[in-house]
């Protein structure tokens, strides 16, 4: 992958990056698949790095910090650009240009959790907040007038619980999915967990046009450290989740779960010798494109396991140090990203390089 | 679905060639990192001349509190003598050398949280502490008794309450006196478990030391030094967000002094130095820096600089409340705030970058 001519290439490569990024012509027939992901160039210098599935950037944008995950309105062709928690700015961003729209703050006494998503019609972008103003932080949607230019934030809705972190809108346009972690923190502590011996995570469904609460799926109580964090809709509509464990270290838990019909969670073990693989973490959960595999990676244990979604049954797993995005390509394919700046394609079991960048990917891969 | 379209590039071969070099531009070679040899040595020496003896010494100095308090409690006075005070900052520093470290045995069985629940923003071990008070029981002054209490109340934020709480209730005070005394048997407990865990065979250090084959913790000779590298990293972040920033605030007025680690007892100082000397003896004696042998002359004065830099900007000479009341204190432990960032930026990309091996960057700190 290494190139020597370092001269020429970052000659051409600045020439190319007026052409290249998102070049379009009316009635082009090839499409591009394009993804997106926030990246760290530099000490404390972060990005937004657009790429194709050839690893090949195509557009890329300052950011003022850590970001985490980005939402997609297609309907504007627009990216909402969550920074990492405890986050202060949600940047709005045109996806074919790669250039700022607007930036959101939340209120006083709130912070992003680092993620959200816009509603079917675009006209409604939602975030998970941090309140901690009160006695106890808790988990609320914001709810931001993305219809014009002002990004107004126009209302909240409960989580009811903490910790309120990825958030999806299920098949009917209208209701939220949200993952509420559990772990306490407070950004006077930094990200300092305050209270893992109470910690209870639930995953909650939420009526988007009321804000009602429509079911809660909790784990058993011997469950209770471990926290449900990233989730994705299988073929068949139900949620899978991952979680991190915040228990004993020599404990290996199930880290996957699946959302039945009833609303109950089924964990799903992992086999006994890859069981430790995972170091009791999952960093993110995404559905390939046919909705028939589900990615879960592993950032501290190095790792990207698939699971069929279908039986539930664990199917295989790949090493990826330090690798956690991941998006959905075509069938049951996927690409992944890790913290060295690599792109990998994954299928069938396999993971075979891309590219190598001079960035490190950031937690989540999306899509576009 | 965004539509790009490759027509466009299609029209000329020359951007086409000159796409390949664009695609090939982003393409990083992957930096072979250290051997396994030194990679062992460096774990080695974290171990046997850093994490081990440093346990060691935080069994002996709560075994020299438990002494001094079982001294001070035949005449229980209002102020701790001087033999407790002693053996107590004597604790905080050996505790400072070691608070940092998220994983092996006191990480394990809530070790961690129970000889120290911090940060406690609710107040909870306060809280705790004032309903046991209010209702002495003397079957918590049974041996043992208080480990099967609440963590927020069986470690060393309880016995700063109720040593330096200066409370002159004469009729709490043998019964504070005895609690206190139980609390620091009780940390000696968990500081001798530590060690042992640590040295028994098949311990921690074994673990470490082999790591790969059935060993889920540690499966390959770079995952105890990235775990080494964590630490580090970890302890300059918890002095920063949790020892520091919770104090500070956002500005001189609205800086919380008693949010500060160990304020009761006027040991904030002593316990951020300690924490400073901690990093700066874990990274010499490990050796890590002879990973890159050609950058480690550099890294360890750029290290070693800004460690210096930080002691002498708390070196403030105020106690910690007074020092966060004036501007120019504040601006002081500001600015020691603002060192340790680039201290952190040492280890996670001046040295990951020239060693071939981080930290991770996903990997160190979930979302």
């Amino acid at each position: 992958m290494a190139t020597e001519a370092s001269g020429i290439r970052g000659l051409a490569g600045r020439a190319l990056r007026a052409i290249l990024p998102f070049a379009r012509e009316e009635g082009g027939a090839a499409e591009r698949q394009v993804f997106v992901s926030s990246v760290r160039v530099g000490p404390r210098q972060h990005e937004l790095l657009l790429i194709d599935e050839r690893g090949a950037a195509v557009g890329r944008m300052k950011l003022a910090g850590r970001a985490h995950d980005i939402a997609i309105d297609p309907e504007r062709k627009r990216l909402a650009v969550f920074a990492r928690r405890p986050g202060y700015f949600a940047v709005i961003v045109d996806a074919e240009s790669c250039t700022p729209l607007a930036t959101i703050t939340p209120p006083e006494g709130h912070h992003f959790f680092g993620h959200g998503i816009f509603s079917a019609d675009g006209r409604l972008l939602y975030a998970t907040e941090n309140r901690f103003g009160d006695d106890r932080s808790r988990g609320v949607v914001g709810i931001y007038d993305a219809s014009g230019e002002s990004y107004e934030r126009i209302g909240e809705f409960e989580t009811h619980g903490v910790d309120a972190h990825e958030m999806l809108l299920a098949g009917d346009g209208r209701t939220l999915v949200i993952a509420n972690g559990g772990i306490e923190t407070h950004p006077d502590y930094g990200r300092q967990k305050l209270n893992l011996a109470e910690m209870r995570p639930s995953i909650v469904r939420i009526d988007s046009a009321t804000g009602d609460l429509l079911d809660e799926t909790v784990l058993d109580s011997s469950f209770n450290r471990l926290s449900m964090r990233h989730m994705t809709f299988d073929g068949a509509g139900s949620v899978w989740f991952g979680c991190q464990w915040e228990g004993e270290r020599g404990v290996r838990p199930p880290l996957v779960g699946r959302i039945g019909r009833d609303g109950k969670a089924t964990l799903m073990a992992f086999p006994d010798k890859v069981a430790p693989l995972a170091r009791n973490y999952i960093g993110s959960v995404v559905a390939s494109r046919d909705g028939s595999t589900i990615a879960t990676s592993s950032p501290i244990g190095g790792q990207v396991f698939f699971w069929d979604a279908t039986s539930g049954d664990f199917r295989d797993c790949v090493a990826l140090p330090d690798g956690c995005g991941i998006a959905a390509t075509e069938g049951e394919a996927f690409l992944a990203t890790a913290g060295d700046g690599r792109v990998m394609r994954a299928k069938n079991g396999k993971l075979i390089p891309v590219a190598r960048r001079e960035a490190q990917f950031d937690n989540h891969l999306r899509r576009i | 679905m965004i539509a790009i379209t490759k027509r466009l590039l299609l029209l000329s071969p020359l951007l086409l060639a000159a796409r390949r070099a664009f695609a090939q531009s982003g393409d990083a070679p992957a930096k072979p990192g250290p051997s396994t040899e030194a990679l062992d040595k460096v774990a080695k020496k974290a171990i046997d001349d850093y994490f081990i003896p440093s346990y060691q010494a935080l069994r002996d100095a709560t075994a020299k509190l438990v002494v001094a308090m079982g001294e001070s409690c035949k005449t229980p006075t209002a102020t701790p003598s001087e033999a407790v005070r002693a053996a107590f900052t004597a604790v905080l520093q050996a505790w400072a050398h070691v608070d940092f470290l998220r994983f092996g045995p006191m990480a394990e069985k809530a070790r961690l949280e129970r000889f120290s629940f911090l940060p406690d923003p609710h107040g909870t071990g306060a809280r705790q502490l004032r309903q046991i008070l209010a209702k002495p029981d003397p079957a918590l002054l049974e041996p043992g008794a208080i480990a099967r209490k609440s963590a927020a109340v069986q470690g060393m934020p309880a016995f700063e309450a109720l040593v330096f709480g200066a409370s002159d209730d004469a009729e709490t005070s043998a019964y504070r006196c005895q609690l206190a005394l139980r609390i620091a048997e009780n940390l000696n407990r968990i500081a001798t478990e530590a060690v042992t865990e640590w040295t028994r065979q098949g311990g921690w250090r074994d673990l470490m030391l082999n790591p790969g084959g059935a060993n889920i913790v540690y499966r390959d000779a770079t995952e105890p030094l990235v775990e080494i590298l964590k630490a580090v990293v970890t302890g300059l972040q918890q002095m920063r967000d949790q020892r520091l920033l919770p104090a500070l605030g956002k500005s001189i007025e609205t800086a919380k002094p008693g949010r500060g680690a160990f304020v009761k007892s006027g040991e904030s100082f002593a316990y951020l130095n300690a924490s400073a000397d901690a990093i700066d003896r874990l990274v010499e004696r490990s050796d890590v820096f002879s990973l890159t042998p050609a950058q480690a002359a550099t890294l360890l004065a750029a290290t070693e600089a800004a460690m210096t830099d930080f002691r002498q900007s708390i070196d403030v000479g105020k106690p910690w409340p007074e020092a966060l009341a004036d501007p120019a204190s504040y601006a002081r432990l500001q600015h020691a705030f603002e060192v340790l960032k680039t201290v952190e930026d040492i280890f996670n990309f001046r040295f990951a970058e020239a060693a071939g091996i981080s930290p991770g960057f996903n990997a160190l700190d979930g979302d």
